[in-house]
Order: structure tokens, then sequence, then C-alpha cells
């Protein structure tokens, strides 16, 4: 990673931190989440022995949902603000006059807002397996130690974090109002986390094939959001089209 | 250090600079004026390689505009009309973090210089956000300096400013001027402040209407004038020294004889001595000056 990206991103690092929508997003959210998927595996553990296996697998199966979520909502903020807020200060053409190369400048906003969302969600997933392991049956721990949940976590929360970087940033690139930016990028990336919640609710286990499946979706659409975004990410076009 | 040659560009069907031919030298202030809409800003994107040019070619800091863009981005220094710093973040990490960006080694050294230079080190952690716009513009001429451009851009620095705060900014462009010897290419509006700080200026309007030094283009305009004030003025008077053959304008107003000179210096004698054998009685002799003011609305309105 060269200098100016790491530059870059050390920057983004700096403002975002100091937003309290950010703040909000990075410390109490994951805390919450953790509490609910808690909350879940205690509900799944208390069961009683004549519950039909289905109410246990539909519980599981929405524990893993907030580690999805996770690196869907923290990226939001940041990446929204990466660009707004630059508008907002008028600090784009400062930015632009510099060397920073445009395949830095993008590169650096889109890791500077995905890293967070997916390193706090592995780290919670972590603490929730503490968590687990001390609340519930070393059976129920195994379940979300099981190849779905892995993947969902180490591969799929990624990519959501990449979908939802580029997708909230091609949305603000088009508008100056933090807020109504923020409103329509929650919106717009909502559908990627819908399959996983709807399975959710069948009355079996996530399965590794759909993992897969939903994670060799979410790449392609990624492919595409990258390559339009790298598009938008132009000296001469932040200056001339953005609004 | 800057050259440009026939340098055009169009937004769509807007003309916004068209056909600039232009030569600032090494170490000179050059001053380019125009009203809103004249092409300034966009003149300073294309040559600090923000935007492309439609066609035309330029040469700065002796990199080809097109070709060595970065190399061009390394080495000039852009002050943009608003500071656009980031707000949250204190002046200590606005100028850090674009001294990384242009790989500055001595990092911390040269935040400190100039934040010392412009008597901002006490205030070095606050959130420049708090900062009055004067004080947030010299964060911005801090940071457009940070690696030390050999072309310095500067468009409207104290655009928005108090008197106070412009004052201290143009001071510390002067001083930048007279001690660093650094190329400036100042978009200004404020007319004393270009004839204030400037070598030579341009006036633009879309085309480059006129290029000089502030002297040069006020005598380009209206030539050398000389007023006499006469204590009555007959009109045999005036027409005899419309006779002068080295007179080459004459206007009257009142008491008053308006004369275009080549040479004031040594023809005011001879017109003065004329006056007098024609019977004048000569109460003042005055050069007439011309404020860049109206040189400025004058060039602008013949651009038109």
């Amino acid at each position: 990673m060269n200098y100016r990206l790491r530059a870059l991103m050390k920057k983004e690092w700096q403002e975002a931190f100091k937003n309290k929508m950010v703040l909000f997003g990075i410390t109490l959210l994951p805390l919450i989440f953790l509490g609910f998927a808690a909350f879940m595996l205690l509900q799944a553990k208390g069961l009683p022995p004549e519950a039909p296996p289905e109410t246990k697998f539909i519980l599981i199966n929405q524990t893993m949902f907030y580690f999805i979520l996770l690196p869907l909502i923290i990226p939001l903020s940041i990446a929204v603000y990466a660009v707004t807020g630059e508008k907002e200060q008028k600090s784009l053409e400062p930015l632009l006059a510099t060397p920073l190369t445009d395949l830095e400048l993008f590169a650096g906003k889109v890791l500077a807002a995905a890293i967070p969302g997916v390193v706090i969600s592995w780290l919670f997933f972590g603490l929730f397996l503490g968590v687990a392991s001390l609340l519930v049956t070393p059976d129920l721990v195994l379940t979300v130690l099981a190849p779905p949940w892995l993947l969902a976590i180490f591969l799929l929360s990624p990519l959501v974090a990449i979908f939802t970087v580029t997708v909230s940033m091609l949305i603000s690139s088009r508008m100056s109002d933090t807020r109504a930016a923020y409103q329509l990028s929650s919106f717009a990336v909502l559908p990627v986390v819908i399959p996983i919640f709807i399975f959710g609710l069948k009355e079996a286990l996530l399965s590794l094939g759909l993992i897969a499946l939903e994670a060799g979706i979410v790449a392609l659409v990624d492919l595409g959001t990258v390559i339009l975004a790298a598009k938008l990410f132009q000296r001469e076009q932040i200056l001339v089209r953005w609004k | 250090m800057i050259i440009t040659e026939g340098l055009t560009r169009k937004f769509k069907d807007l003309v916004a600079v068209e056909g600039l031919d232009l030569e600032v030298e090494e170490g000179e202030v050059f001053g380019f004026l125009g009203p809103n809409g004249a092409g300034k800003t966009t003149t300073v994107r294309m040559l600090a390689a923000l935007i492309a040019p439609t066609s035309g070619r330029a040469v700065v800091a002796g990199y080809q505009l097109g070709k060595e863009n970065q190399k061009i981005r390394e080495v000039v220094g852009v002050l943009t009309e608003s500071p656009g710093l980031y707000g949250r973040l204190s002046a200590y990490q606005n100028l850090e973090f674009f001294a990384r960006l242009y790989g500055v080694r001595a990092r911390a050294g040269q935040v400190e210089k100039y934040l010392r230079m412009l008597d901002l080190w006490d205030r070095r952690d606050e959130p420049v956000g708090r900062f009055s716009k004067g004080l947030q513009q010299k964060v911005a001429l801090a940071r457009a300096l940070i690696h030390e451009p050999r072309v310095l851009f500067l468009d409207e620095p104290t655009a928005g400013l108090d008197p106070e705060a412009a004052k201290l900014v143009r001071d510390f462009i002067e001083e930048l001027a007279k001690e660093e010897r650094r190329t400036i290419f100042l978009c200004t509006h404020n007319l004393s402040e270009a004839e204030r700080l400037c070598d030579r200026i341009g006036l633009i309007k879309q085309r480059l209407i006129k290029v000089g030094t502030p002297e040069e283009l006020k005598g380009e305009l209206y030539g050398r004038r000389t007023v006499i004030q006469l204590k009555s003025l007959p009109p045999a008077v005036e027409a005899e020294i419309g006779r002068l053959p080295f007179v080459e304008g004459l206007q009257a107003d009142g008491n008053k004889l308006i004369l275009t000179l080549a040479q004031p210096e040594s023809q005011n004698p001879l017109i003065v001595r004329r006056l007098v054998e024609l019977g004048g009685e000569v109460q003042w002799v005055q050069k007439m000056e011309h404020t860049l003011e109206e040189v400025y609305l004058d060039l602008v309105k013949e651009g038109e």
C-alpha cells in the first residue's frame, strides 16, 4: 500500500471517528447486536425438548443475520460522509490538486469505509463466540462455527461491505445533503441482505450452498458497482459533474 | 514557468476559455483579472492538471499538460476560493495530511514552519472548523505551500474575508513573492490587490484581452496624459495648442486642457511656454492618473 493511500485512509478515519453517527455505528450498535445475537442463542438453548427443531433453526439463522448487518450498517455512514463531507467542506478540489491518483482516491475511500465494518463484525463475532461458549451448550456453539457461518462471516461480510460502500458512494456523489444521501443509501443497500433474511425464516439451517450462492451474486454485483464507482472517481467527473 | 498556446476549454456548448496564449516567467507574480464566469478558475484548473483542456497545449514548471499531469500536481500548489479544510481536524492534522500526500520528508518540521510563520502554532490542535474565515484561509495557504511548490495558483485568496483578514493574507502573499521568489498566478477581482502584488496582469473574458504591467495597461489604454488648469481658456488658445505637432490628443474641460502626449517629461515645458506666450495664465500642471479599475472596466467593456 503506497504512502498516499495510507495517508488518505488515515485522514478518513480521523474524520470519521469524530462523527457521532459513525461512533455510534462502531461502538454501541455492535454491542446491541451482540446482545440480540446472544439472546437469540439463549432462546434456542431454552427451548423445551418437545419444541419442533425448526424453531431452533430459525433462531440460529436470525443470529447470523446480525453479523451480516454489521458490515452493511457500519460502512454506510463512513462511505456517505467520505463523499458528502468533502462536498460540504469544499475540500475536494484541494485534495484533487495533490498528486493523489484517481485510483488511489477511490481505493482509499472504499477501503477506509469498508475495513472498519468488516473488522468490527469479525471482532464481534469472536466476542459472540466467547459469550456463546459461556452461555450455551457446546453443540450450539459448534453450530455457529459450521462452514455456512464461517463463509458468511469471512466471505459474505466483506462482499456486503464493499457493496454498501460503492453503492453509498455512487448515491452520495449525486447528492449534496448528507442526511438525504444516508437515507437513500440505506434503502438502496438493503436488498443485499433480504435473501439471507427470508431464507433464515425457513425451517432449516442456512446451507453452505445458499451462502455461497449469495456470496457469488454479491461478488458479481460488487464488480459492477466497483467499476461504476471507479469511473465516477475521476478528477474531471468530480469537478464537473458531481453535485 | 507557465506557457500556454491556444488553451481552450469548452463545457458542451459553453466556451469557458478560448485560445489562451500566455507566458509567465519564473518568480513572477502574475495577476489574472476578469469578471465572474470569465474563465479564471477554469484556467487555474487546467494549469493545475485538474481538468483537461479541450484543445491547445501548456507547459507548467517544465512539464507538459496532459502528458505529465502527475508531475505538474507534484510541483504546483493550489489555493481555492474557499479554504476547503477538514473542519473536524486540527490545523496540524490538516497540514500533516497534505504533507503526507505530497511525500514531504521532514513532515513535522515543515508543518511547524508554516504554522509558526502564520502565527497558528499555539492553535495547532484546535479543529479548524472553529477558526474564523481569515484564519482558515491562512491554514489553506499553508496547505498550498506545504510541499514548497514552484508554482502557486491562488484563486481569489481574499474573497469574502473582512478587511483585516484580507490584509493578513495579502501581506503574506507579498512576503512570499518578495522573499521566496516563487511563481505566483493570482486570480482576483480585487484590483488594488492586483496592482499592489502583481508584476504583470492579464485581463481575461473567455479570451485574453490584454497583458502587461499595471502601468503599461494604463498607458496603453489612455496614453500618458497631462492636465493643465488655466485661469481662463479662450478657444483660440485651445486651437493653437492642438496644432502643436507632438500633441496626440486634446480635450478641453472648462478651463482645463487635457493633453495626450508621448513624452510628457520633455513636452510639458514646451506646452507651458507656448501657453504663456499666448497669454494664458497657468495655475496647475498635473499628471493625469488612472486607476486600474478604470482600465479594467474599459478593457472588459471593450472585450464584449
